[in-house]
């Protein structure tokens, strides 16, 4: 049974729930899918394990970017710095006890501690940089948060009795009693290998992070916040608070990104502060405007093209990895090449990413939404700045009430 | 004090450097609003054709230098022509990610034509040739920097203020609709605009690499501390880019000079940060910079 | 209507496409015994080749002074002995792949060969190698780590080769002190701010309380600096008189080029990453390196007095000609021997499992190396883990084959022998 807007009336936005399960088609699509998983599940190899799990993480992590990018269009380049945050909380606390004095902390709390707060002192940390970092805008925050990602490195190639120093530490990994992660175990009969369990914990992870974020930007606080990316003078004028707003993303998006960044520490096992660079916080701004701003299959199709890519093209071993020394293109030059290349492609010819791409390729004579509720508006170009908004002219009009300015 | 002085010096030749690499910056921002975060990718292209033509193709110095402005200013153009042309009246998100592409592919490209090997840097002068009074060491190519960076500014000021295309660009960075009616040819203001910075950016690669002797493809990098620079200053200033350049130049040797004594309470590696550190305070009282100019808006 | 098919046109395109992943998974080679031999993965009986694994940088800043000759000697090595005949016949074969230093692609790139190969023949790096180790560990996978971190001692299938950095740098300094006879010296250091510098300045400290150094002065820079202005004058003016650099070549160039602008000469002893041949290529430079030692593995290239040196040469000229004279394509070409070793070993057993690999490694007691590296004893204990203690002191000099001469012959300082792992 349809009970989607109708297609003349592109005006009325039909704001209730979206009906997951309809017809009967969809359940058959449903579990087409159910069925797809499964058989890569029980039969893929450890490698493409190693692929999807990755591209798993790096899509919590996209989200967490768009949370703040896309859909409140605030300039960050500082995803890498509340990553480590996450991780190095979730190192401190589910970490092993040190054997030795040189040996970082460690209090061997359960994965049902230290994940969260991973998240959770993050967000923390967030709310703490918010309010000063937030007064700034466009390319001002850019920097600020670029800084932020060298100032984390200090701070964590200094802090060595969290991090490990320069030299690194081994990050922990999810522990049910006698079960790690980390060894192949047996449940239920079935051996499961160190992949396998990832999936399983990496897959329902993504897909509540997934729903929690749609269900964020389908309501009240997801309205004020692509009301602030579109037009904040406007959005101050229809009551939007734009002080909570920005704040709130921002601690939304530090909490993501901290979860993103403990699951890749603890899946990596090892790394050093060098990790946390400029370099991936940039792969992510690629991730989410190649996969589609403002947008959770965005999010997680960018992660797949920008992290996951490489590493299929390497599976299939397109390229020998040594250079000659004198020059020649190694595979992680072409890495780099890719996803540069990528960028410039789609900011040139598909600002909508590959979403919008999808999108302009099912084009059709009336407009359509994703999912209901998510505005109602096709999302094909995505505008971060109230410049390219028609204006509207006021005269007479008082100067707009900046919040906490 | 001999050791203070020293590096007082060091870093105003540092300071220069970063001026040069913030004008560069600014000239493109000014003229069309796009911030290039591949300037230090297109210093580091620069350097490396210099010291190609000079130890590769056995081109005198001058000659080589040449050159790689040539490249340069034909990449910067390509790219505005190619790329940048499209981007108009996107926002400003989109097009700072688009120099990020830039920059990556310009770095790998390096690193396939020349490798990760060090090569060395050209330099017309002998490493220790300069002036020594009173222990402080001015090295020839030191003193150069500085009278270069003297000259490309004033060569810009005379450029800005006296002559038609200077007006132009001052005009466009104004308002380039206004710009437009009065019969401007904006595409000819962004290229020139593109060129100039390009040339700068070579020029202060040249005289980075001397500093070091030999360059590596991760040497664009050091350009990133430009950026607090041209923050520190204001975007769209061009004089604010010259004493932010200079005050983070300073910044940064000064505290790597001193800091041994801090390293109990401060750990290792402070000069890395305090670039940003000053940077981030001055933000906090002047958001748009020292010489910035707050946007204002019609809404 | 409308929208929900295109949400579910998006899953099943995803799903196809898993599907289509999962039908392009390998499958997982199993052990399996043929002709009496028990084989492990990688082992192929009928065409008789065996496959190992290198996990290297060959791109980024390491790749060129470290990564890529060491892989290269330890395949010239595999060369030469797959064109005499192979191991008991068997011919061996070279699964690599770029790590670029970065341990979230090692990981990935182990888990892509793990299942192809029974051993990995190379890991270069401490980070990459900690993120594989319980992997490898699990797969009961023996590692040659090219890595010279102590905690890797304590584990059970990681092959230790080479002298450790941190020993390294106490041995330049008991060769100061104790053969020089330099008392008291006056001594510092400037050293990478990341795990590499942190290995030597981990050295350097011990070496101060070994040898009662008089520490005067530690510097630091970040591998992107390309001023050393403020380092440089830090230690000019502490006096030092013995500086140890830890950086890889462009930040040598860049140190000893400023130092010497600033009137400051020291004796400058270089890691042995930190120099490159290519250095001796920068004319300014030459002059200046030339005075400089580093502190290095290995019989000097070109030394015919070594048994095994000429073969090593004539292996050089025929599978690497372009390769110039480089102490780490000696370095992975001896320490191949031990890799050898063990599978010649296990080979003998009759057994190339894994489980046959970690037996033949443990009891594998002294392999000799032809004197390009002095013989080596590997033990079960940590402490026997760790296969070499001992350094060359080497002279820069351009006159040289590989640029350096030795200045010492090779020797373990009191400092190394008694470090513990």
């Amino acid at each position: 049974m349809s009970t989607s807007a109708t297609d003349k009336s592109a005006q009325r936005v039909d704001i209730s729930p979206p009906r997951i399960m309809g017809s009967l088609s969809h359940w058959l699509i449903v579990g087409i899918c159910l069925l797809a998983v499964i058989v890569f599940f029980s039969t893929a190899s450890e490698d493409w394990f190693t692929i999807v799990n990755y591209t798993l993480i790096a899509a919590i992590a996209a989200l967490a970017l768009n949370v703040l990018s896309g859909y409140t269009g605030q300039v960050s380049l500082g995803l890498a710095f509340f990553m480590a945050i996450g991780a190095y909380t979730a190192a401190l606390l589910g970490g092993s006890p040190p054997t030795s004095p040189l040996d970082p902390q460690g209090w061997g709390l359960s994965v049902f501690i230290w994940l969260p707060a991973a998240g959770i002192v993050a967000a923390l940390v967030g709310a703490l940089i918010g309010p000063t970092a937030l007064r700034l805008k466009g390319f001002y925050l850019g920097i600020v948060t670029l800084a932020l990602v060298f100032i984390g490195q200090y701070l964590f190639k200094n802090l060595a009795s969290i991090t490990g120093g320069s030299q690194g530490r081994t990050f922990p990994a999810p522990v049910f009693g006698d079960y790690s992660f980390t060894q192949q175990n047996d449940l239920l009969g079935i051996t499961l290998t160190s992949g396998q369990q990832y999936f399983l914990l990496l897959l329902p992870v993504l897909a509540l992070v997934s729903l929690f974020v749609g269900n964020v930007m389908r309501s009240r606080a997801g309205r004020a916040f692509r009301a602030v990316r579109d037009h904040e003078v406007g959005a101050a004028l229809l009551g939007v608070n734009l002080f909570e707003a920005k704040l709130g993303a921002f601690i939304l998006s530090s909490f993501l990104a901290g979860i993103a960044g403990a699951l890749f520490a603890s899946y990596t096992r090892y790394v050093t502060p060098t990790y946390w660079d400029l370099t991936l916080s940039i792969q992510f701004v690629a991730a989410i405007i190649v996969g589609g701003i403002a947008s959770i299959w965005g999010s997680i199709l960018g992660a797949a093209f920008v992290f996951g890519l490489p590493l299929v093209i390497d599976h299939f071993a397109l390229l020998p990895p040594a250079g000659n020394g004198t020059g020649g293109l190694t595979s992680g030059d072409l890495n780099a090449l890719i996803y540069g290349a990528l960028i410039i492609v789609f900011l040139l010819f598909e600002p909508g990413g590959v979403i919008g791409l999808i999108h302009r390729l099912q084009a059709l004579p009336n407009k359509f939404s994703l999912s209901k509720g998510e505005g109602g508006t096709s999302p094909e170009i995505i505008n971060l700045s109230p410049d390219s908004v028609s204006q509207l002219e006021l005269e007479d009009v008082a100067p707009a009430q900046r919040e906490n300015e | 004090m001999a050791y203070f002085l020293q590096l007082v010096f060091a870093g105003v030749v540092q300071g220069c450097i970063y001026a040069l690499i913030g004008l560069g910056f600014s000239i493109i921002f000014k003229a069309s609003e796009v911030i290039n975060f591949a300037q230090g990718e297109l210093l580091l292209v620069g350097a490396y054709v210099v010291s190609s033509g000079m130890f590769e193709w056995h081109l005198p110095f001058l000659l080589a230098v040449v050159l790689g402005i040539i490249v340069t200013v034909v990449i910067g153009l390509l790219f505005e022509r190619l790329v940048l042309r499209r981007m108009i009246g996107r926002p400003v998100f989109s097009i700072l990610m688009i120099t990020i592409g830039l920059d990556i592919v310009l770095r790998t490209a390096v690193s396939v034509r020349w490798a990760s090997k060090p090569i060395p840097a050209a330099s017309p002068f002998d490493i220790n040739s300069g002036i020594n009074s009173g222990g402080i060491h001015f090295g020839t190519n030191d003193l150069w920097t500085i009278a270069v960076t003297i000259i490309v500014c004033a060569a810009l000021f005379y450029f800005f203020r006296y002559t038609k295309y200077g007006l132009a660009m001052r005009a466009t960075a104004l308002d380039q609709e206004a710009a437009l009616a009065v019969g401007i040819n904006i595409r000819t203001i962004y290229a020139l605009a593109w060129s100039i910075a390009a040339g700068i950016a070579t020029i202060s690669g040249v005289f980075l690499a001397i500093d070091s002797s030999a360059i590596t493809p991760t040497f664009g990098s050091a350009a990133l501390l430009a950026f607090p620079a041209i923050i520190l200053g204001g975007l769209d200033s061009v004089s604010g880019a010259v004493v932010g350049g200079l005050l983070i130049g300073m910044t940064q040797i000064l505290t790597a000079g001193y800091e041994s004594h801090v390293t109990n309470i401060l750990g290792a590696g402070f000069h890395e940060i305090t670039p940003y550190l000053i940077m981030i305070l001055v933000l906090l009282i002047r958001p748009y910079g020292l010489f910035g100019t707050a946007k204002v808006e019609r809404i | 209507m409308v929208s929900k098919k295109h949400l579910y046109t998006c899953i099943f395109t995803l799903a196809a496409f898993l599907l289509v992943l999962s039908g392009c998974a390998s499958s997982t080679s199993s052990t399996g015994s043929a002709g009496g031999i028990k084989t492990g993965p990688g082992v192929d009986v009928s065409k008789k080749t065996i496959t190992l694994g290198i996990l290297s940088p060959y791109s980024g800043p390491v790749a060129d002074p470290v990564g890529i000759p060491l892989a290269n000697g330890v395949k010239a090595y595999f060369d030469h002995l797959n064109d005499n005949g192979g191991i008991n016949g068997f011919q061996v074969k070279f699964l690599e792949e770029d790590t670029q230093y970065n341990p979230q692609i090692a990981v990935q790139k182990y888990n892509q060969i793990r299942n192809q190969v029974l051993m990995v023949a190379d890991s270069l790096g401490t980070p990459t190698t900690f993120a594989i180790k319980d992997q490898a560990a699990s797969d009961h996978m023996l590692v040659s780590g090219a890595t010279l971190s102590s905690a890797l001692a304590r584990e059970k299938y990681l092959m230790l080769v080479g002298t450790p950095y941190r020993l390294q740098t106490e041995n330049a300094f008991d060769y100061i002190v104790n053969k020089l006879g330099v008392k008291n010296p006056q001594t510092g250091i400037i050293y990478q701010n990341d795990d590499y510098g942190q290995d030597g300045l981990t050295g350097y400290k011990e070496a101060t309380e070994a040898y009662h150094l008089h520490d005067v002065a530690r510097a630091t820079f970040a591998a992107t600096d390309t001023d050393f202005t403020a380092q440089v004058s830090q230690l000019k003016a502490s006096g030092a008189r013995y500086v140890f650099i830890t950086a890889v070549p462009g930040s040598t160039a860049g140190i000893i080029a400023t130092a010497y602008k600033l009137g400051y000469n020291p004796q400058w002893i270089l890691q042995s990453p930190a120099f490159s041949i290519r250095l001796l290529a920068i004319p300014a430079l030459k002059p200046l390196i030339s005075k400089a030692w580093v502190v290095s593995q290995g019989a000097a290239w070109g030394d015919k007095s070594v048994p095994g040196m000429a073969q090593m040469l004539q292996d050089a000229a025929k599978y690497f000609p372009s390769q110039k004279p480089d102490g780490y394509f000696e370095f992975g070409y001896a320490e191949s021997q031990i890799t050898a070793a063990v599978l010649k070993k296990a080979l003998d057993n009759q057994d190339v499992t894994r489980d046959g690999l970690l037996a033949a490694f443990e009891s594998l007691k002294t392999v000799d190396m032809g004197g390009l590296l002095p013989p080596v004893t590997y033990g079960s204990l940590p402490n026997d883990r760790v296969p070499t203690r001992d350094s060359v002191i080497y002279q820069i000099d351009a006159a040289a084959p590989a640029g350096v001469r030795p200045l010492s012959p090779d020797f373990t300082g009191t400092a190394a022998k008694q470090s513990q792992f």
